[in-house]
């Protein structure tokens, strides 16, 4: 698997489905494949690959998994990180859906960097301004997202070469956004 | 599986979802789609610090409790703070009514288990999905299943199971956390339309308090916290309350302010003792020494209370010394009663039968202290001597000084202990379970309650004493029984006559349903769950029995092998045991229970019962040890994801409510949900395989193809109905009928009107009044109500013949057993502070506040000798297996003992095996004694204990070098 470091060629948009995917790539092992996406991203999981998945990644059943949640690797009180990250998705109009994963989950991180990305690619076609939202993706990567990928990599032993793949590749690719949101701001001055 | 995530091949497969949003987690805040919020313009944000602008707003706060067995301390109302659909924290609700104007009130209650349970409801042993293993059991390796794999998986084998083997071979195995409200009451309708084996969980446990068994005919009994407060002193012996009652401590310090004296009976400086006017160390397992010697000094001081003792006590009556037998009136009149008791009237001086209905004497004035001779029906002419006379020189060895060597006790501290205790003008007790953990818990139990019955310390504010502690709505049984929702009127209508007939017999209503109670041990045709006990189902079926072949070495006045005790036992019915031991189980369900963590040497159940097992379903909440060993975990719901309500103590006699305050997270569904579905699928496939119905071992018919539609009362009470039928059992009660079930749900709690007709909690014979404290046994020594014993009074002198065979026929003091070998320590227990049961044992924040995983308490002196040194890795051994763990050295150890807290799960060991692995847990034979009056099974109560508390063990320091290969292993095998 390789990842692409986000640069200027790389359009909000893009970034945006890469951040859409890469949610769903973590979302949960079971679920039908995305129609419109991980269909053609991703090839349909095999029943193998879920065993791997839940070993992998769920902490209840496998005590030597790395955990999807933020939480995991974090000293805070857990309440103190819900809140936080509750005070995010509120402060840009979001809200919890009632049967979503909990807000430090991988996949709803990312579906907020989704989200965030999507509203730059929205204010990029309307002329609007952008410091803002790349103010807040590097402060939630710094904050939360990337917290979260570090502690997955520095936890995860899994054997399974593909699990490695992913949770490498999302380092990888969240260091490289990070950087690009770094040169991006650099560029607003 | 390759993840193309790449730029060229990513934008290539994703093609025309470049520039969509698609936000399965979130909606938006504000009316609308997430879509019209991203075509506004979005906030403005500068830094961090912008998001924590908003003034911060609950969506809801509602009332909640935790619905698991926290016992003695059980329970406390919280508030349940929500924000987008999770709990963030909790709050003690506080708002509890106080008694009287005087009396100390219940506010606040909680504990800092309840206090993180928000916390603890996220963290990751949470399940959310269903899982079914795919290597060996225990192996760790799982699969995510849907709901409907997994019913359909368990639908099939059991039908298979039950249609080719016998209903009997389903099990249910129920922890302490079953709630006996609506689901346990969906899980008890299951059970008793299919006529599965449910496992009464209590003996197991060790909590039979069985010497309170042998004396009164029930263990039941138990007050009110505030009651507390009329006492002017209170023994805390065979318990550690400040320790582990923690909103039930401040009572005791606040009864400490009114004058009252507070003495601690225990062999280490526990954190109870801290807090005590005095403090009695004695050796462990010499209690029943202790007690004796108190009786023994009561006695020799002319303390006894005869006028009480000549009422309420077996006393007065007449045992034949020719066969140690209790006389009866026909032994001494032709045709004459076989059921009635003789006693010597002191102005007589003749033999009279004992009142019979009614504890009232009358004229009769019965002679306490009688030898002498008598002329039986048959001519022949015996001895007699009155209980009291044969109690009177059994107490005669048992001086201060005698027992002074016994217990390593000073002989001027158990006078001093005695003076007490006689000066006490009211007197209580908070005894806690952990001396029927104790091989001769029995008869400690039975000393320890003849201190209070010498005195006449019973049934009055402030005096009595307290053993096994439950109060409950008695409509759950009414919600089980039968089939249809208009059989609920009929439960009383068939039950009444019974109950006139028992009360024309000369029974109370308290006989009546303790012997409904005992009926669903061999038959309910009652319409109640079949239930067994789990004592004698692990031992037979789970081979606990096998430890113990060796228990005659260990005991010394074993008379035969305890498999031969089990046996006699069995097969003369004494007690019924369900499947019979040649019908090994086939399908286990664990239910609220955590057995391979709980049951004293479960690594042998591992081995015996499991390989015979075709499945194994675990329904929990989290991950612990026994859903590691299952086939299929299926998750359930929290306490605060679900509305129901559970059974309490006499000591906070309020019910409480936990109101659904979030949905349950991810997949996970409520008890009530999980066994209604399981009932919809059982009958879809026994249509689709064309089963309908089957005959239970019983001769009861079991309509597997209608199954669900009986479970629901035809569909009145469906899968998402749990609120609704805990509603109803409310309803169904006599003592919560008052109730407005909106009204407790905003409130969160209700104060019972009464104690109930169910079986345990009717045994606590008390009313309960506004205004008025709670004091248990007042039907009997106010109204003279009888007890349920044989001789329908406190009983003290039992003619078993297992009794009799092994010299309990009084109370007695034996000396410890050696239990494991003979080894130099002895290794107590306890309940921990930090958990209840096995619930938080292995949370974070509990994990904190402690040395962060199992130790053993160790007395320096005893550490020293072994160059053991705090903190150190320790291995635990005896005969019967080994484990390890780290060593705690603290002062508050008496030398030669060591104590291991409970409940921690067999993971958090270094090793493959825990701490059960060194009890073996041998039953005690007079536990297995039954074909009589009062001794015989009943609900939670009258059979075989689990004992740990006798486990003799040796300790000795793991090197470096063990301690690295052990961690080494640990990591191979995870």
């Amino acid at each position: 698997m390789s990842v692409d470091a986000p640069d200027r060629t790389m359009t909000s948009a893009t970034r945006s489905l890469q951040y859409r995917c890469w949610a769903l790539v973590f979302h949960d092992a079971s679920s039908e494949a995305d129609e419109t996406l991980l269909d053609r991203a991703l090839p349909p999981r095999s029943d193998d690959f879920r065993t791997v998945f839940v070993d992998a990644f769920d902490p209840a059943v496998s005590p030597d998994a790395c955990a999807l949640w933020e939480g995991s690797y974090s000293a805070q009180d857990r309440s103190g990180l819900f809140e936080e990250l509750a005070r995010y998705y509120e402060h840009f109009g979001l809200k919890r859906a009632v049967d979503a994963e909990l807000p430090d989950h991988l996949s709803v991180e990312l579906e907020f960097m989704h989200f965030l990305t999507y509203l730059e690619d929205e204010c990029d076609r309307n002329g609007r301004e952008t410091a803002d939202l790349l103010l807040a993706q590097r402060d939630f990567l710094a904050r939360h997202l990337h917290r979260l990928a570090s502690g997955m990599k520095n936890r995860c032993n899994s054997k399974d070469p593909r699990i490695r793949a992913m949770v490498k590749g999302l380092h990888q690719f969240l260091d490289a956004d990070n950087r690009f949101i770094s040169g991006a701001l650099r560029m607003f001055g | 599986m390759t993840i193309r995530i790449d730029r060229r091949d990513f934008l290539k497969a994703a093609g025309a979802s470049v520039g969509t949003l698609c936000l399965p987690s979130f909606v938006a805040g504000s009316e609308g789609s997430v879509q019209a919020l991203a075509r506004k313009p979005p906030p403005a944000y500068k830094s961090f610090m912008d998001v924590y602008r908003n003034q911060w707003k609950w969506d809801s706060v509602s009332r909640g409790t935790h619905l698991i067995n926290c016992w003695y301390q059980a329970h406390c109302s919280w508030d349940v703070y929500v924000k987008d659909g999770l709990v963030y924290r909790e709050e003690q609700a506080a708002e509890y009514p106080q008694t009287k104007k005087e009396l100390p009130d219940f506010n606040p209650r909680g504990c800092q288990k309840g206090g993180c349970f928000s916390e603890r409801m996220y963290d990751p042993t949470r399940l959310t999905y269903p899982i079914k293993r795919v290597g060996e059991r225990g192996s760790g390796r799982w699969k995510r299943i849907t709901w409907d794999q997994a019913f359909d998986e368990i639908a099939d084998t059991y039908l298979d199971v039950t249609v080719n083997e016998g209903t009997d071979r389903t099990i249910w195995d129920l922890g302490p956390s079953i709630n006996i409200g609506a689901s346990f009451g969906c899980q008890g309708r299951l059970a008793q339309l299919t006529h599965a084996v449910a496992l009464d969980p209590n003996p197991a446990n060790g909590d039979g308090h069985h010497g309170i068994y042998e004396t009164f005919g029930k263990f039941t009994m138990d007050r009110s916290l505030d009651d507390y407060f009329y006492s002017d002193l209170i023994l805390i012996w065979g318990g550690n309350p400040v320790y582990t009652q923690i909103p039930n401590a401040h009572f005791f310090t606040e009864a400490r302010y009114n004058g009252t004296k507070l003495i601690v009976v225990s062999p280490d400086y526990s954190p109870s003792a801290t807090k005590a006017d005095l403090w009695i160390p004695l050796k462990p397992g010499t209690d029943a020494a202790l007690a004796l010697s108190i009786c023994h000094l009561i006695l020799e001081q002319g303390k006894v209370n005869e006028a009480f003792v000549a009422e309420q006590t077996d006393f007065p009556f007449l045992v034949r010394s020719d066969t140690a037998k209790f006389l009866k009136h026909a032994d001494i009149v032709k045709g004459g009663d076989a059921e009635r008791h003789i006693v010597v009237d002191k102005n007589s001086q003749t033999l009279e039968q004992a009142p019979y209905r009614s504890l009232d004497l009358g004229k009769l004035a019965p002679l306490l202290d009688v030898r002498r001779r008598v002329v039986l029906a048959d001519g022949k002419e015996v001895e007699v001597r009155s209980v009291y006379s044969l109690l009177r020189d059994r107490l005669a060895p048992y001086t201060p000084e005698a027992v002074a060597s016994m217990c390593g006790t000073p002989a001027s501290l158990i006078r001093r202990f005695a003076a007490d205790i006689m000066a006490a003008k009211a007197m209580s007790n908070v005894s806690g379970s952990s001396v029927n953990k104790y091989y001769h818990g029995n008869l400690t139990g039975r000393a320890m309650v003849l201190i209070f019955v010498l005195l006449g310390q019973m049934g009055r504010n402030g005096a009595g004493f307290s053993a096994f502690s439950l109060l409950n709505n008695d409509g759950w049984e009414k919600y089980v029984y039968g089939l249809r929702w208009r059989e609920r009127l009929g439960f009383l209508t068939e039950f009444g006559p019974g109950i006139a007939k028992k009360l024309i017999s000369g029974g109370t209503v308290e006989m009546f349903f303790r012997d409904l109670a005992s009926t669903s041990f061999t038959n309910p045709g009652s319409g109640l769950p079949l239930n067994t006990s789990s004592s004698l189902f692990w031992n037979v079926h789970g081979g606990i029995a096998d430890l113990s072949d060796d228990a005659e070495k260990w005991i010394p006045e074993m008379k035969r092998s305890v498999k031969v005790h089990l046996k006699e036992s069995l097969d003369r019915n004494w007690f019924p045991l369900q499947p019979p031991a040649d019908r090994p189980p086939k399908i286990m369900f664990h239910f609220c229970s955590n057995a391979l963590r709980a049951v004293r040497g479960a690594q042998r159940v591992r081995e015996v019962l499991w390989p015979k097992l075709k499945l194994v379903v675990a329904i929990d909440w989290r991950m612990n040890t026994t859903t590691r060993y299952a086939d299929i975990v299926l998750p359930a719901s929290t306490w605060y994801e679900r509305t129901d309500h559970k059974w309490v103590t006499p000591l906070m006699p309020f019910d409480h409510v936990s109101v659904a305050a979030t949905p349950p997270l991810g997949e996970s569904k409520d008890d009530f949900w999980i066994i209604t579905m399981l009932a919809k699928h059982i009958q879809k496939r026994a249509r689709e395989r064309g089963i309908s119905t089957v005959v239970s071992h019983l001769g009861k018919k079991i309509h597997l193809d209608r199954l669900y539609d009986d479970l629901t009362m035809d569909g009145k009470f469906k899968e998402d109905d749990i609120e609704k039928a805990a509603k109803a059992i409310l309803e169904l009660s006599s003592n919560l009928d008052h109730v407005d079930w909106e009204e407790h749900k905003k409130r969160g709690f209700t104060k019972y009107r009464g104690v109930g007709n169910s079986p345990s909690s009717i045994s606590n014979m008390g009313e309960m009044k506004d205004g008025e404290t709670f004091v248990p046994l007042t039907y009997h020594v106010r109204d003279k109500q009888p007890y349920p014993t044989a001789t329908r009074r406190i009983q003290f002198y039992l003619d078993h013949p297992l009794h009799l065979e092994y010299d309990e026929a009084l109370p007695c003091y034996k000396e410890p057993p050696k239990i494991g070998g003979d080894y130099p320590l002895t290794m107590t227990g306890g309940k921990t502070r930090w958990s209840i049961h096995g619930t938080w044992r292995d949370s974070r924040l509990m994990l904190r506040l402690q040395r962060g995983g199992p130790c053993l308490y160790l007395a320096p002196k005893d550490a020293t000798a072994r160059k053991i040194h705090d903190g150190d890795w320790i291995r635990v051994r005896n005969d019967v297996g080994s484990f390890n763990v780290r060593a705690k050295v603290s002062p508050s150890m008496r030398p030669g003992q060591a104590l291991m807290y409970h409940a921690w799960e067999q993971h958090q060991f270094l090793g493959k095996d825990d701490m059960n692995v060194v009890s073996p847990s041998p039953i005690k034979p007079v536990e297995l004694a039954g074909g009589h009056p009062h001794l015989r099974v009943g609900w939670l109560e009258g059979q075989p204990g689990g004992f740990d508390r006798d486990t003799r063990i040796e300790v000795e320091r793991l090197s470096p070098k063990e301690v690295k290969q052990l961690k080494q292993a640990a990591r191979v095998a995870s």
